[in-house]
């Protein structure tokens, strides 16, 4: 028969195995140490926060009266409590007091700030990353604004961490009103809100504590910290205790205010366009300020602006914004509040106000529906090697154009190119296919494609698999329904309300595509014959594999060539030079002053053949516009040749070349006739030349140079020795 | 099954004639899958207006089995060839002149028809190499101003009277080569096999490390491109 005390051992030893109760949980252990935390936002506050103060000491004594042992007094406490307070230089922030750490180094300290810069909180979580052991802190001290003081941080991720950390190491968060450990579920919960609650709080603190001085000064007209509209300078109305400045109004700065009306100007002559106004504003800038103004160097508006060595450059964001700026005419605007003739107008009533309307019909264009759109194949890989260090051709998917356009969006020079991407894409990849060498690969891809042809089919079983055990074990939950236990009752909906979500997400789930069984032979002819396939793949699938090969692409180019240095990642060479087909942009068909010279001379005696052969890129029908606008003449009439009828054999040849890709051209010369007599005669046969030859995309012509790695070998290679 | 002792002799010789000659693996890749396609007839009628069929033919009679031979075999006779040391710059040479002509042709300036260019650039690039081109190619060098002991410089003269648009020169080498009823025979063959060749051999390749990335993606296109013939297949 067992004694008493045997049974009590034997209940003691299942106490022991038993999972430890919330009650275990909060418990304070006494045999690892606790740690009081402290941590104040703003160093003032340390001298002005009496009751925050107060409240470190009396977590000192909460401790004590937690049972953990100290050695020093309650009176030597707030004495170090007191020349922390007073400023003192040999305050200690930091002691071990028996089983207590105090810590007090985060005092003035932002919480919004990280480790790093916070000591304090870098050593906490540095002990709390060893885990669950002695050495190990075991209670943290929190003041009554509770996690908080640990971290206010924005990014949400600081809380987090902690939160894990304190639940792998088994600590306590202790404050005046209660002990939580992370360990329970509710506690977890408890705690995790109070880490969003101070990131939260801390944001609403700003405006809270800021909001109304700032309100109140922004009522009087005054600077209240936004950016200075350039052409302004802060009149300084002294000096605060710490040094800082006491801002007045705003007064207009005459420098900045010259050139101020003369971007107004600039941008009422280019009808609005704040990037042609900027491109002819290209040499003017804002100059520096000098050294007595060096605090507006961080105030104005022109901080954002790129810099040369004589000043700030005049972006088209700066147009646009100074056209919108109502300081400009003396009206003061922040939030709500608008006073007119708050301070001193640099700019004429009548010249913002007729830039002020253009802006605002030009910004008050509706939008477009957003589309979506592939991006081009070689999207992120092309660098314009045009300027002093590469920069990045990007691909618009909507009108398929390359564009290195950085200058002209910057406003400091015009846009460097834009051209159509076909006309460097089908080069590249052409020859980027022609060298790739993917036929050793067959076997391993097809037994890719074996595998997952495998999973797929092993998929859908699954998938029913997985859908019948959620729906019987939803059926379960709802059974248990109607407890009298509240928060039982509570945790069996969510559990229902889990295991509805999981079964809709899986029934939305889409299956697999079903993988078409391929053999070896069918993967051998994709991969040696992967050109041929190229326009059936996805873009997205197409620029995965060219940027898995290539490294980047360097482009260089004029306004005839385009020159593409594609760089392998292997480290393959390639060289591609590209003519750049004649574009009917307005840009590229710009006349320019030699030829409107040339053609001053032409015009008046040259018949229609030599005036093409002058301008080759260019067709009568636009040579005779020129001339028009230019107002030349014809001295000299050019009859055309005597009139020859057509006949049946010219009716079908004719017939024969209209529908193919023949130049209209050449067609016209081998009948003998003009280009005209050729569309009208197909014209009055009703012969249509098919569209995507009349609007077909320009040839594009290149030549490749391969980087062989073998180009100093000749043909004079020394004689080869066998062994 | 066919004997294709030839074109075994063609597989397994050609990294050993690499090896000896230079000439990297990723330049003219396809070389023995060109020889395996066309198989010992085909390649033996192609030799025949050269006369070495009948050569050709008697030697590998008398030869073991391409597989039997030992490495160091084939590389000390592959070393003897005297014209091994022309395998890499006659092989840059002709790839650059291929690009070059490729070039041509897409800007239509290429002056010739595609016939007359390969004749000309194979007949060059070959005679290098069969043990009766010396005559043809020492004519061709007199035409093309250059030295026949150099037929890759001749292969950059035949490009450049293209490029230059020298119809009178490129007459010439077509007249000279269809002066030679061996030549003129071998390379209408030529152009015939190539014409009816199934494939366009690599001029290089680049063969990318299979990664287990790479391999996906491959797998990934080869179920997009191949599901979406299915679909297609089905809509029809």
């Amino acid at each position: 028969m067992l004694t008493v005390s045997e049974i009590l051992g034997i209940e003691k030893e299942k106490i022991a195995r038993r999972q430890p109760s919330e009650e275990d949980l909060r418990r304070i252990p006494l045999e690892r140490p606790g740690r009081i935390f402290g941590r104040l936002s703003d160093p003032k506050q340390i001298q002005e926060s009496l009751q925050s103060m107060a409240e470190l000491a009396a977590l000192v004594r909460l401790a004590r009266q937690d049972g953990f042992q100290t050695e020093l007094s309650n009176e030597e406490v707030e004495s170090r409590l007191e020349a922390i307070k007073q400023s003192d230089s040999d305050a200690l922030r930091y002691w071990v007091d028996g089983q207590l750490i105090v810590d007090l180094r985060d005092l003035g300290i932002s919480g919004r700030l990280g480790p790093d810069k916070r000591p304090a909180l870098a050593e906490f979580m540095a002990d709390l990353s060893r885990g669950e052991a002695p050495e190990v802190t075991g209670t943290i001290y929190l003041s009554s604004e509770g996690v908080s003081r640990l971290s206010r941080d924005q990014d949400r991720i600081i809380g987090p961490q902690l939160l894990k950390l304190m639940k792998q190491a088994n600590c306590r968060v202790r404050t005046p009103y209660d002990i939580l450990n992370p360990r329970i579920d509710a506690d977890w919960r408890e705690l995790r809100e109070g880490f969003e609650d101070a990131a939260k709080e801390s944001r609403h603190l700003q405006e809270k504590h800021f909001g109304p001085k700032k309100r109140e000064k922004a009522k009087k007209g005054e600077h209240v910290g936004n950016q200075v509209t350039p052409g302004f300078i802060i009149e300084i109305k002294g000096y605060k205790s710490n040094g800082s400045y006491i801002f007045g109004k705003w007064q207009p700065y005459p420098p900045h205010a010259e050139i101020g009306i003369r971007i107004l100007q600039e941008y009422i002559r280019c009808g609005g366009s704040k990037y042609k106004a900027a491109q002819a504003l290209r040499s003017t800038v804002f100059p520096f300020f000098p050294e007595e103004l060096k605090y507006m160097e961080t105030r104005s508006s022109l901080r954002n602006c790129l810099k040369t060595q004589a000043g700030y450059i005049i972006t088209p964001e700066v147009i646009e914004g100074l056209t919108r700026q109502l300081a400009l005419i003396g009206t003061w605007k922040w939030s709500d509040i608008l006073i007119e003739n708050n301070h001193p107008a640099i700019a004429p009533l009548d010249l913002f106000g007729e830039a002020y309307d253009l802006s605002r019909r030009r910004g008050n264009k509706p939008r477009g529906r957003a589309a979506y759109y592939d991006p081009l194949d070689w999207d992120g890989l092309l660098r314009c090697v045009n300027h002093e260090s590469p920069r990045r051709i990007s691909g618009h998917g909507s009108d398929g154009s390359w564009v290195c356009a950085l200058d002209y969006h910057n406003g400091t020079g015009p846009i460097c190119l834009d051209i159509n991407h076909r006309i460097i894409s089908d080069p590249l990849t052409r020859e980027f296919l022609k060298c790739l060498d993917l036929s050793s690969h067959a076997r391993a891809v097809f037994d890719e494609v074996q595998q997952r042809a495998a999973a797929t089919e092993e998929e859908e079983p699954k998938r029913k698999r997985e859908e019948a055990h959620l729906k019987s074990r939803l059926a379960n939950l709802e059974n248990y329904l109607g407890d009298s236990d509240s928060e039982m009752e509570e945790s069996y909906r969510r559990q229902i309300r889990q295991a509805k979500a999981d079964l809709r997400a899986l029934q939305n789930k889409p299956l697999p595509a079903p993988v078409t069984s391929v053999d070896i032979d069918r993967v051998r002819r994709f991969l040696g014959n992967l050109e041929d396939e190229w326009q059936k793949l996805s873009s997205t699938l197409r620029n995965h594999l060219i940027k898995m090969l290539i490294d980047h692409v360097d482009i260089a180019h004029d306004q005839y060539h385009v020159r593409a240095t594609v760089i392998w990642k292997i480290g393959f060479k390639q060289r591609i030079d590209i003519e750049r087909p004649v574009g009917n942009s307005r840009r590229e068909r710009h006349w320019t002053e030699e030829q409107d010279s040339l053609l001053r001379l032409l015009w008046p005696t040259s018949t229609k053949e030599v005036l093409l052969a002058a301008f080759p890129n260019r067709q009568l029908g636009g040579i005779r516009g020129r001339a028009a606008k230019l107002g030349l003449e014809r001295r000299v009439r050019h009859y055309p040749p005597q009139w020859k009828g057509w006949t049946v054999s010219d009716d079908n040849r004719l017939a024969a070349q209209y529908v193919t890709e023949t130049p209209i051209e050449d067609i016209a010369a081998e009948l003998g006739r003009s280009k005209q007599a050729v569309l009208s005669r197909a014209c009055f046969l009703k012969i249509k030349r098919p569209r995507e030859i009349r609007f077909g995309f320009p040839k594009v012509n290149w030549e490749v140079l391969n980087f062989y790695g073998l180009e100093a070998v000749s043909s004079l290679l020394p004689p080869i020795r066998v062994a | 099954m066919k004997d294709e002792r030839l074109t075994r002799y063609v597989e397994v010789g050609l990294p050993h004639l690499r090896q000896v000659s230079r000439l990297p693996e990723y330049l003219v890749p396809d070389v023995a899958d060109v020889a395996h396609e066309l198989g010992d007839q085909a390649m033996l009628k192609l030799a025949e207006p050269l006369g070495l069929s009948e050569g050709i033919k008697s030697l590998l009679n008398q030869s073991p089995e391409a597989d039997s031979l030992p490495g160091e075999i084939w590389e000390v006779d592959i070393g003897r060839w005297q014209a091994v040391r022309q395998v890499v710059p006659v092989t840059l040479a002709l790839l650059r002149a291929c690009d070059k002509v490729e070039a041509l042709e897409r800007r239509g300036v290429a002056g010739m028809n595609s016939a007359t260019t390969v004749r000309g650039l194979a007949t060059i690039a070959f005679a290098t190499f069969a043990p009766n081109g010396g005559k043809i190619l020492d004519r061709l060098a007199g035409i093309l101003g250059g030295n026949p002991a150099e037929p890759a410089a001749l292969l950059n003269l035949y490009v450049k009277a293209m490029e230059n648009g020298d119809k009178d020169t490129l007459a010439d080498v077509e007249e000279c080569i269809l002066q030679y009823p061996a030549w003129a025979e071998w390379s209408k063959r030529f152009i015939a096999e190539g014409m009816a060749f199934p494939f366009i051999p690599r001029v290089i390749g680049v063969s990318p490390v299979p990664t287990g990335e790479l391999i996906r993606l491959l797998a990934a296109m080869i179920v997009e491109v191949t599901n979406a013939d299915r679909i297609r297949d089905i809509r029809n």
